[in-house]
């Protein structure tokens, strides 16, 4: 048996996906499948006066049209909060809600039939500034009001101050998951009066629960598979077209295919919260913590999504993963006439971070300490007490972390090397627009920490089922079915692993994600390797169990065997052995007798909520990261460039060393794009980069290679100790290359992403070098 | 076909490499009944050497371009264009055809003080560049090449944007001197709705470059960039401001990079750019 | 060429015809919606992000900037067309040996534009081959795995070379 858990294990999906075969959602064909699109209000608020659908209903090739009249169920739906419509009825409160679908038989007729339909609307001035959602002149934009949640933890005591104050203002800009599959499903409409839905989405069972809810349906008639999945990072934890689909299918009574272009997509999810918020921490002037205050307002925009979950993983972790002995955290999340936002990798995290972190380095230079010496000297340990009152559950190596990653290798100096640097070296890159004689070096780093699970009280839980029979060549085969959405993260690998290792096959099959088995629950909060991991690995030592027992009956062993056979009886490599017993036989011949299998439930460690001061138990369990970021930056022209990261990383147990290497290269590179180029901008509410033209991703050419270091603690109560991994090194990207530009530049930065124009001096005039030290070639 | 096309009311548009075109028809901002294909046009792949002009038909692709020996400015400029799979496609038509504020093209040949080549059912023309540019291609003419003069000294070409390949120009320069004529040419790009000529930059670098030896003192280049900075500030119409670039910045940068620009053709220890 | 007429394009070596199709489909809704090609894929359909990549007459290009109808006759050649052996195969397998494969959305196109870089460019370095796939997006790796597997076909190849040189 090779390919258990702790080794590299391919991919099961890998030849597939290379081959160009693996079916994502938006492959997916039948024959008389109908095109389905959606209509979508252009203005940031306005009243509906009338929607108007029967010149598009008329047209030839037209199967359907829907609206929110023909919602059947209730009208909305939502993550936490019911309360955003299936489509706009009376108001519209995002540039870019659904107003009426449509089906036709292909996709140009189902774009002619949309621009049939003729909505009246009367547009209303929108409310686009989060820090005025709560004015009181400001209108309730929705009958729930403005304010998704607010959260004020109070910690020692509140007003106690250090010598050494650092007190500011920060803005992060609303990042977009920009998975690279824009969403899609195929929806079929079935006999029994219910729906099938093969969707790409995170999160199977909610979505399920949503759709009943609307369309009307007893949630055993809303069936759901996962169809491929190209990449979430949170942006499929919300329903986007399940809703419309089905509905469409239902009207049209046949299969509808409704997906959306990268223009819808950026439209159709909700992104990461843009925040503003403001940091005061004080300190003694040897550097130790005495206070921090943070008061944040985070923009939801016109709908909740998971505002509420996100708003308080901000909070709860906005002093860091330092000792504070005392603390004001206060945070709101409003409502306003913006894009909807919600889950995004790191979910509330990477905001908070990048103030922490800055004021960490604004902290270390008030009080002349080196800025890896400060974290040091004040990071987090296991059994100190969190602003929350939790207690900090071990391991969180923080402190290794930091001194870890400062200690790894710098890259050489940027005029190093026999050709010195090429324009592809260069920030900016090919075109050599830097003058290298005007390139500063910077160096910077973050520490951070992250929740890893669902918080808060939340009974979460994952289930499995696992089968060991026999295969056709009567070679003996585990089965594993969850509902687990394989998103890209490689739980499918991580499943056969588990099997492996369990029950010592060789062959693991999984099958289709889907509702005919109990929910696993959201890919997201760093939890299936944990939850999911947990549900296989308990269904499959179930599946021993029973099998020994079996075995152990059959072979007439004493029914204290029988009764406890994992005490005595094992498998391993394919074999029963109970050297006790004096028992040998194949696994294949103790399949003979037929198949075994058995379901598990996972949940993880009870939690509970924050009560009125913020306090509480809210977290099941948390991970920590390191970044170090070196930069280059061009002072005249405020170009970046990325020159190198390290990152030490707390993982728990490794289960798959290439996909833990995957996981953190990639969320190190949504890190750097927050950090440099990724924001979707809004002018009154409207999104004015919704293409890949416009807002830029990180290329091959903008991320460096990653220097990694896994600490490996085991996790104590989580399945062979592992910890959630993605999402940690997605927070501390961020700050540690915002840092590094700061040292590079010498200046303090609010605005993140940073803009070249934040970095160049504009009241002064261009500085030329004197001495010119020859061109870059090209 | 095209002239007759346009008076029936039928959309009928020219299509090159399609990179432009292609998307656009399917966001419907482009709108069209009928496609003249010219990629295959053997006759507008061309490019050609005369005594002192260079002739770059309209077929021709920015891969095409880079390896060009005889047009070191043009290769550098087509190298610095998105990506391996936009240069291979893309074409010189294409780019005179879309005219986009920022195409990396359109600045360089304006600072070459470049002529379109067209054709149409009234016969050939050859207009100026600006001209083409400020008042489009006559109806129903095609683009057949673009002529320039063949470099007499350095030329360069530098572009930034907002990461590290495959970007849109946000600001870009073109500097080229032509020793010969004792000039110097710079034209900016990004800033206004056409790339911009700098006159008054160029005028004082012709009066601060030492023609003898082909070089100028950094004090020149400071000079020549505050010039192209103060001018920057002055195109009209300017092109309205994104968010993470302000019109200040596009200003400032443009002088940042024409004094690069100079600096690397006039300098005495600098090499002028050699394309990759 | 004007509306809804017929031509035909060469795909993967098979010759497929279109019909009826409109004048301004692009390269990739053809092949993904009239011909079925669905390994070709559809991300952002405007040049920016490579998923749709194709050798069109032997060039990288993004399907989805090329109209359908002007490739007519042109030799297309999508991830399923590279092949099983050599350069396509070796790149396919060190995708899956080394990690570069997440969602797996880019991979296809990936698979193309590294084919085609390592044609024309087999011994690029490191910076070379960053710039070079710049036209391909990848959301889920950090490219960090994707570059390491060029390089491991590199090597292999280098490898190769020497052993036939002796
Ligand atoms: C992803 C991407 C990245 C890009 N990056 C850059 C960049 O970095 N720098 C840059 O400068 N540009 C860039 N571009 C724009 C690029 O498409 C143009 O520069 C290219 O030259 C257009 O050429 P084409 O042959 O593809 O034009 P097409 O799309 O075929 O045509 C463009 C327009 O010109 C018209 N036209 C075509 N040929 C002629 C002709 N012979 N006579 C008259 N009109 C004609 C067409 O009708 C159409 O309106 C980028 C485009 C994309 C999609
Ligand atoms: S889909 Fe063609 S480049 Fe993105
Ligand atoms: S693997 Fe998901 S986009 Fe590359």
């Amino acid at each position: 048996m090779s390919g258990g858990v702790g080794a590299s294990a391919r991919r099961p999906d890998g030849p597939a996906k290379v081959a160009g075969t693996f079916p994502y959602a938006g492959d997916l064909r039948v024959p008389g499948m109908l095109h389905g699109r959606t209509l979508r209000c252009p203005h940031p608020r306005a009243r509906i006066r009338r929607v108007d659908t029967a010149t598009a209903r008329q047209l030839p090739g037209v199967a359907a049209v829907v609206t929110a009249a023909d919602v059947p169920g209730v009208a909305t739906y939502g993550l936490i909060i019911a309360d955003q419509p299936v489509f706009a009825a009376t108001e519209a409160r995002y540039a870019g809600e659904p107003v009426a679908a449509v089906a036709a038989v292909d996709a140009r007729t189902a774009r002619r039939a949309l621009a049939a339909i003729e909505v009246d609307y009367e547009p209303l001035p929108p409310h686009t500034d989060p820090a005025l959602a709560l004015a009181p002149d400001t209108p309730r934009l929705h009958p729930a009001g403005n304010l998704y949640r607010e959260i004020d933890v109070r910690h020692g005591d509140p007003d106690r101050d250090g010598p050494v104050v650092i007190e500011d203002h920060y803005v992060v800009g609303m990042q977009d998951q920009a998975f690279l599959a824009p969403e899609a499903a195929l929806i079929t409409p079935a006999a029994d009066g219910g729906v099938d839905l093969r969707v790409a989405t995170q999160w199977l069972h909610s979505d399920r629960e949503q759709l009943a809810a609307c369309l009307a349906l007893p949630e055993d008639l809303v069936r759901l598979t996962l169809a491929g999945v190209g990449g979430a990072f949170g942006g499929r934890e919300d329903i986007t077209l399940q809703i419309h689909g089905a509905l469409l299918a239902r009207a049209a009574g046949a299969p509808v295919r409704i997906a959306y272009d990268r223009v819808e997509s950026f439209l159709g999810h909700p992104h990461r919260h843009p925040a503003r918020m403001w940091f005061r921490h004080t300190a003694t002037r040897a550097g130790d913590l005495v206070s921090v205050q943070a008061r944040l307002v985070l923009d939801g925009g016109a709908y909740a999504s998971s505002s509420p979950a996100v708003l308080a993983n901000a909070v709860t972790h906005a002093a860091g993963p330092y000792r504070v002995p005392h603390a004001r955290l206060h945070g709101v999340v409003v409502r306003t006439n913006n894009p909807p936002c919600g889950a995004m990798r790191g979910f509330g995290v990477p905001q908070v971070t990048i103030g922490h972190e800055a004021q960490l380095d604004r902290l270390a230079d008030a009080v002349g300490l080196d800025p890896v010496e400060l974290r040091v000297r004040n990071a987090i340990c296991p059994g100190d007490i969190l602003p929350t009152g939790q207690v900090m559950g071990g391991p969180l190596p923080a402190r290794e972390l930091i001194q870890l990653v400062a200690a790894r290798p710098l890259p050489p100096s940027p005029t190093a090397g026999p050709a010195g640097p090429t324009g592809l070296t260069l920030p900016g890159g090919l075109p050599a627009a830097a003058d290298p004689s005007r390139v500063r070096r910077g160096v910077g780093y973050a520490l951070a920490y992250k929740n890893l699970l669902f918080s808060e009280g939340m009974d979460d839980s994952s289930v499995a089922r696992v089968r060991l029979d026999l295969a056709a060549d009567g070679t003996p085969r585990a089965s594993i079915h969850s509902a687990c959405a394989e998103v890209g993260q490689g739980f499918v690998a991580i499943a056969e692993q588990i099997a492996r290792t369990e029950l010592g096959v060789d062959q693991v099959v999984l099958r289709p994600a889907d509702t005919a088995i109990g929910s696993a629950g959201s890919t997201s909060a760093s939890r299936q390797t944990w939850m999911s991991g947990g549900a296989v690995r308990g269904a499959c030592v179930a599946v021993a169990d029973r099998l020994l027992a079996r075995v152990a009956r059959t072979a007439g062993l004493p029914a204290r065997v029988v009764e406890a056979p994992g005490a005595s009886l094992r498998i391993t490599a394919g074999r029963i052995v109970g050297a006790e017993a004096g028992l040998r036989l194949t696994l294949a011949d103790a399949l003979a007798a037929g198949p075994v299998e058995a379901e598990f439930t996972f949940h993880h460690r009870r939690t509970t909520a924050l009560d009125a001061a913020g306090q509480g138990d809210p977290h099941v369990a948390f991970a920590a990261a390191a970044h170090r970021a070196v930069v280059d930056v061009d002072l005249d022209l405020g170009l970046v460039r990325v020159v190198s990261m390290a990152l030490a990383q707390d993982c728990g147990t490794v289960l798959n060393p290439l996909a833990l290497r995957g996981q953190v290269e990639g969320g190190t590179a949504q890190g750097l794009g927050l950090a440099v180029m990724e924001e979707l901008v809004t002018d009154g509410g409207r999104v004015t980069n919704p293409t890949f033209h416009d807002y830029l991703l990180p290329t091959a050419a903008d991320v460096p290679d990653l220097d990694f270091v896994a600490v490996t603690e085991p996790q104590p109560e989580a399945p062979y100790g592992v910890k959630g991994v993605g999402e940690a090194p997605t927070c501390t990207a961020t700050p540690a290359i915002v840092a590094a530009i700061r040292a590079a530049v010498g200046r303090d930065l609010r605005r993140v992403p940073v803009r070249p124009q934040d970095l160049v001096d504009l009241e002064n005039p261009v500085d030329l070098p004197g001495a010119p030290g020859g061109d870059p070639p090209a | 076909m095209l002239a007759g096309a346009r008076e029936s009311g039928t959309e009928v548009v020219l299509l090159s490499g399609g990179t432009d075109l292609v998307p656009a028809l399917r966001s419907g901002e482009r709108r069209a009944d009928a496609v003249v294909a010219l990629r295959r046009v053997q006759e507008l792949r061309v490019r050609g050497a005369g005594a002192d002009s260079l002739t770059v038909g309209a077929g021709v692709t920015y891969t095409d371009l880079v390896g060009w020996s005889l047009s070191p400015g043009l290769a550098r400029t087509a190298r610095v264009v998105g990506s391996v799979q936009i240069r291979n496609t893309g074409t010189v038509g294409g780019a005179l055809g879309s005219a986009r504020p920022a195409g990396d093209l359109l600045t360089f040949l304006t600072a070459a003080d470049a002529e379109v080549l067209t054709a149409s059912p009234s016969g050939p023309a050859r207009l100026p560049l600006a001209r083409f540019l400020a008042g489009g291609p006559a109806p129903g003419a095609v683009v057949t090449a673009v002529r320039l003069a063949r470099p007499g000294g350095p030329q360069t070409y530098l572009k930034i944007g907002g990461r590290q390949a495959a970007f849109p120009a946000v600001v870009s320069c073109a500097v080229l001197v032509d020793r010969l004529r004792r000039s110097l040419t710079c034209a900016i790009g990004g800033v206004g709705r056409l790339p911009a000529r700098m006159e008054e930059a160029e005028s004082a670098a012709a009066g601060d470059i030492d023609w003898a030896t082909g070089t100028a003192s950094p004090a020149a280049a400071r000079r020549f960039a505050d010039l192209v900075t103060a001018a920057a500030a002055r195109i009209a119409p300017a092109l309205p401001v994104g968010p993470r670039e302000s019109a200040e910045y596009r200003w400032h940068a443009a002088g940042v990079l024409a004094g690069r620009a100079f600096t690397r053709c006039l300098l005495p220890a600098a090499t002028p750019d050699e394309p990759t | 060429m004007s509306g809804g007429e017929t031509y035909r394009l060469h795909v993967d070596g098979f010759p497929r015809t279109v019909s009826g199709a409109w004048i301004g489909d692009s390269l990739l809704t053809v092949l993904r919606d009239a011909l079925g090609v669905t390994a070709v894929k559809d991300a952002c359909e405007q040049g920016r992000c490579g998923a749709c990549s194709v050798l069109l007459d032997g060039r990288l290009a993004a399907s989805c900037t090329v109209l359908a109808a002007d490739a007519d006759g042109a030799r297309v050649v999508t991830v399923a067309g590279l092949g099983t052996v050599g350069l396509a195969r070796a790149v396919r397998a060190t995708f899956l040996a080394e990690g570069a494969v997440q969602c797996g959305f880019c991979t296809p196109g990936f698979v193309v534009a590294v084919t085609d870089l390592l044609t024309r460019r087999p011994d690029a370095d490191a910076d070379e081959l960053r710039e070079a796939l710049a036209g391909n997006i990848c959301r889920c790796t950090g490219y960090g795995r994707i570059i390491a597997a060029v390089q491991a076909v590199q090597r292999d190849r280098a490898v190769q070379r020497d052993r036939d040189a002796r």
